[in-house]
């Protein structure tokens, strides 16, 4: 059993030595401090200058034909007119003019930037090499038509032509410019013609838009522009501030040869790593939350008096910490397992540094518009937690469940890491090793006869399981071809196949990881006992749990097209299948990992198979329920050894579920109010006594005298 | 004479490495060998005969391919049985050797109290602990200056008080007098027979033969992964012929090369009866 207080002695010492390390407080707290104020005072000042350079600035436009000119430089009086409407527009809709830069400005200090036309020798080629933004093409007798009051000439005679370059933003302005101009000019000549005819504009234009006016409250306005770049800022930092501490404490540690020293004394594996793991993941943390206050406090400061005030919504930044703590877990086991692969701390930075690159490119995702946290994204890490955040600084509704995925997928995903990190500090080759190791770690031939997987790689194996059952769950009961085959065939390969696979591969025994020996009669009784009853108290804990959580709609096509089956099919679906294939993956595979490796007691060996277990019974509604079977299901495996208790008793929980469901709920949920009615309590109080005689009798009788390690051990497969 | 417990049992001991290739590497090949309780024993042998391989092995740092072994009565380490208990061996022993590391940006105090954590001591009882290694290696000067400044001689005094914290019943020291200049050398060695007298079982592997000739009761000489000879100075001069233990070493090497018999008088074949007690003055004084 783990130590704690070897661990806090690790991480005390770990969190010490690296406080003292120069480089970690340069990087860590120095730089944060620093960098922020100094280059947002230099952005500040920067835009400041751009700004008032904007005010002076003109977009030169050549003129085809030469003659032209004169009439085009009448247009100004336009230009001014159309500046003006845009100030008072924005008066009336709200307080600022956007600038195409993305920040907000203050009307003051707006004035569009002019046309000026001119007329030079090659107006393409000018363009391309930037000396002017535009061209403009008028035909031969436009002004004179311009200037005819019987509008003799037909407008196809009277081509007018822009040219710009796409590439330029400048460019790209004074074209837009130049539209709206010669837009308004056209509505002038219009206006005039009808005039003269006697008719009003408005025959033309019916109506009139006088204003758009933009209701997102400031929050989210700032909140869309914080929103899109805070995470994907606040995760890089957790990164960078686990990068050095990670590396200085697993490659740096071997490099120095310190490492060896440490192992020596009276510390397993699993303590050395957890406590250097909690104080690398301590740096990355206070490391984002210092750059983050850094860039706050000085966005802050200079955006009073400079910059405009993006709002911050503050109320939802204790949600988002919450959210990248697990994340911070992640990436620092990550980075450390990895590091510690490397021989050197050069190594290490050659191996890290897609860890850095891999995620930022991912990220990216986030700040494509229109994307949210939905789907398979719900699981993918790194993603996830980014979508999760932009969509709580937007103020968007509704994301108990999206949140509730993140964090429990990105929970899964750091509880792989460490278990990848740990397998790696287990592995001598590794540990003494002078050259890379990569391939000690997965070639096969270095792996030794086991009994069961280690705990890491069960815990890895099942946190990538879940990405791909959430993504079957999700798009399965949408896909063509049998229903019963569609739910089957994934269920097969990803709970049963696929652990066994990964056993095998890892040279560990398949009897003894799946528990497949016989059960004593007693421990057989005991699942029966508990299968027969634990039905029954579910329904009358999911009759509770609805009084305060509703239920939600469950209907999907999935489900209607279940209803269509034969019964004896749909109990192999719901309750053979289950009971045989997640007893496997989880009783089997997941507690005898963790028992076998020594990872955690009883306690924590139920309670971490429980939680895992529930984490994939998809809805979150179900969740509790099924946490609480689960814990029974561990216990009942830890004590008997034998994976087949489980199995009857899953088995006989989903069958007699299904078959009384209808039975117990005659008028089915209230859709209401979303609340079940409770079964009849003598039912529930006859369920419970079975329930805990199922308990007694599964407890294990104390062993014969010589101890259990030995007795199994000898039970070793071949290699 | 009332033979000693044993302190350190090893049977049939093997180690075999992969290599990156994927080829056996047979570092140790079924060493046996027997320490009793209080004795100071001499691990020799030349480069690569797999001294340091198998104080890892016995110290819990490496798992063996094959074998057993047990520390003060305790079986740790049985390869028939599936019995891996390296915790076992780590909590009975103090582990040192030539390149092992310091903490560079950490004083000497705060690395024997660390080390005293990972022991298991808290609170008084690791101040007691680590004050009095401080003043027995005479670190007392030095105690509160980062390790990075020391000396050579002065971190391996720190060293040795490291293995030292918590009180472990056996130290296995690997070269703990590589590198260092004369006067840290005797500081060492002198330390090393009074924990010796301590009651302490100590093994210990040297280049420096002569040197601890007057230390060691008795000495296990490997070459190519096994035991090639063991015995007291006297047994293992009278086996070679030669007087100074460099010399005797050289000799048995050289016939182990030429395919010569070493001679099976003292030489300690698997599960054979105990070997014989240390010289008078180990661990009874």
């Amino acid at each position: 059993m783990i130590d704690l207080k070897k661990i806090r002695a690790i991480f005390v010492k770990e969190l010490r030595d690296s406080l003292r390390d120069r480089r970690t407080v340069f990087a860590n707290f120095v730089i944060p401090l620093l960098l922020y104020p100094v280059m947002l005072l230099l952005v500040s000042e920067a835009t400041q200058v751009a700004i008032a350079n904007r005010q002076h600035d003109h977009y030169r436009v050549a003129v085809v034909p030469a003659e032209s000119l004169a009439f085009l430089s009448q247009l100004e009086a336009i230009e001014e007119e159309l500046d003006k409407s845009d100030q008072e527009k924005a008066r009336a809709a709200g307080k600022t003019v956007p600038l195409d830069d993305g920040f907000e400005t203050k009307e003051e200090t707006v004035s569009s930037p002019r046309l000026l036309f001119e007329v030079v020798p090659d107006a393409e080629s000018a363009l391309r090499n930037r000396k002017v933004q535009a061209v403009v093409r008028l035909p031969r007798g436009f002004t004179e038509a311009m200037a005819d009051p019987r509008a003799s000439k037909d407008a196809k005679d009277l081509p007018v032509e822009f040219l710009y370059d796409q590439a330029e933003q400048r460019s790209r302005d004074a074209r837009e410019l130049l539209e709206r101009v010669f837009a308004r000019y056209q509505q002038k000549i219009v206006a005039e013609r009808l005039k003269r005819r006697g008719l009003s504009v408005d025959m033309l234009l019916p109506f009139e838009i006088v204003a758009s006016r933009n209701i997102a409250p400031a929050e989210k306005v700032g909140g869309s522009a914080i929103g899109a770049i805070l995470p994907l800022w606040f995760i890089m930092m957790i990164i960078a501030g686990a990068l050095h501490p990670a590396i200085d404490l697993t490659a740096g540690e071997k490099e120095r040869s310190t490492l060896e020293t440490l192992i020596s004394a009276p510390v397993r594996p699993l303590e050395v790593i957890a406590g250097k793991f909690v104080a690398v993941a301590t740096l990355a943390l206070s490391n984002a939350v210092l750059n983050v206050l850094s860039f706050g406090i000085t966005f802050h400061a200079v955006g009073i008096s400079k910059l405009p005030d993006l709002h911050v919504p503050w109320a939802v930044l204790p949600a988002a910490l919450l959210l990248l703590l697990p994340l911070t877990l992640f990436f620092s086991a990550l980075l450390l397992a990895v590091a510690s692969l490397a021989a050197s701390a050069k190594e290490a930075q050659v191996y890290c540094l897609p860890i850095f690159l891999i995620p930022t490119l991912g990220l990216m995702v986030v700040i494509i518009p229109g994307i949210e946290p939905s789907g398979s994204l719900l699981v993918m890490p790194v993603i996830n937690t980014a979508l999760v955040i932009k969509e709580l600084f937007l103020g968007h509704e509704g994301l108990a469940q999206a949140y509730a995925f993140t964090f429990v997928s990105t929970c899964l995903y750091a509880v792989a890491a460490v278990g990848i990190a740990a397998r790696v500090f287990a592995r001598e080759e590794i540990l003494f090793s002078s050259q890379a190791s990569l391939r000690i770690f997965l070639d096969r031939k270095f792996f030794k006869p086991a009994l069961a997987p280690k705990a890491g790689d069960a815990l890895l194996l099942l946190a990538l399981i879940f990405p791909v059952w959430f993504y079957c769950q999700l798009y399965l009961p949408t896909a063509s071809g049998d229903v019963a085959v569609n739910f089957l065939v994934p269920f097969v390969i990803v709970f049963m196949l696929l652990p066994l696979a990964v056993t095998r591969y890892l040279k560990a025994g398949l009897a003894s990881t799946f528990l497949w020996r016989m059960p004593s009669p007693r421990h057989l009784y005991a699942g029966i006992l508990l299968g027969a009853s634990s039905w029954l108290l579910a329904f009358q804990l999911t009759a509770l749990q609805t009084h305060f959580w509703p239920m939600p709609s469950l209907s999907s096509p999935q489900l209607e097209a279940f209803k269509a089956l034969p019964i004896w099919v749909l109990v192999g679906m719901l309750a053979l299948a289950p009971g045989i294939f997640e007893e496997h993956l989880f009783r089997g595979f997941l507690l005898s990992s963790l028992r076998q490796d020594r990872m955690t007691g009883r306690s924590w060996g139920v309670f971490l198979s429980a939680a895992i277990f529930a984490a994939f019974h998809i809805p979150l509604f179900r969740q509790p329920v099924v946490f609480l079977i689960g814990l029974a299901l561990g216990y009942l495996a830890w004590e008997s050894r034998s994976i087949w208790p489980g199995v009857i008793f899953h088995f006989m929980n989903n069958a007699l579920s299904l078959r009384y469901e209808d039975a117990l709920l005659p008028n089915g949920i209230d859709k209401a109010t979303g609340v079940m009615p409770s079964p009849p309590p003598l039912y529930v109080a006859a369920a419970a006594g079975v329930f805990a005689l199922g308990l007694w009798l599964a407890r294990a009788p104390k062993p014969a005298a010589p101890g259990p390690a030995v007795a199994q051990a000898s039970s070793l497969p071949p290699s | 004479m009332v033979s000693q417990p044993s302190m350190i049992e090893i049977a049939g001991l093997q180690k075999v490495f992969l290599t990156h290739k994927g080829e056996e590497l047979r570092a140790v090949a079924g060493l046996t060998l027997r320490v009793a309780r209080g004795e100071i024993y001499g691990l020799l042998g030349p480069n690569g005969a797999g001294k340091t391989t198998t104080l890892r092995m016995l110290a819990g740092l490496m798992t063996p391919t094959a074998g057993r072994i047990a520390v003060d009565g305790r079986a740790a380490i049985d390869s028939d049985a599936g019995l891996f208990e390296p915790m076992a061996l780590k909590e009975r022993i103090g582990f040192l050797t030539a390149n092992t590391g310091l903490y560079a940006r950490l004083s000497p105090r705060e690395v024997l109290d660390y080390f005293g954590a990972l022991r298991g001591l808290q609170g008084d009882n690791l101040r007691v602990q680590t004050e009095r290694w401080i003043a027995l290696l005479e670190i007392g000067e030095f105690a509160a200056r980062r390790c990075e400044g020391l000396s050579t001689g002065q971190r391996q005094r720190v060293q040795i008080a490291r293995t030292l914290v918590g009180d472990p019943p056996v130290l296995v020291l690997d070269e703990p007098t590589h590198g260092l200049d004369v006067l840290s050398n005797q500081l060492i060695l002198k330390f090393i027979s009074e924990a010796g007298r301590l009651g302490r079982t100590i093994v210990l592997s040297t280049h420096h033969l002569d040197e601890v000739e007057d230390i060691c009761q008795r000495f296990g000489l490997m070459h190519k992964g096994k035991m090639l000879a063991e015995g007291t100075l006297a047994e293992l001069r009278a086996l070679s012929g030669k007087e100074r233990l460099s010399a005797v070493f050289r000799e048995l090497v050289a016939r182990d090369d030429r395919g010569e018999p070493i001679s099976a008088a003292a030489v300690a074949p698997a599960g054979s009866a105990a070997p014989a007690p240390p010289a008078a003055g180990g661990g009874a004084a």
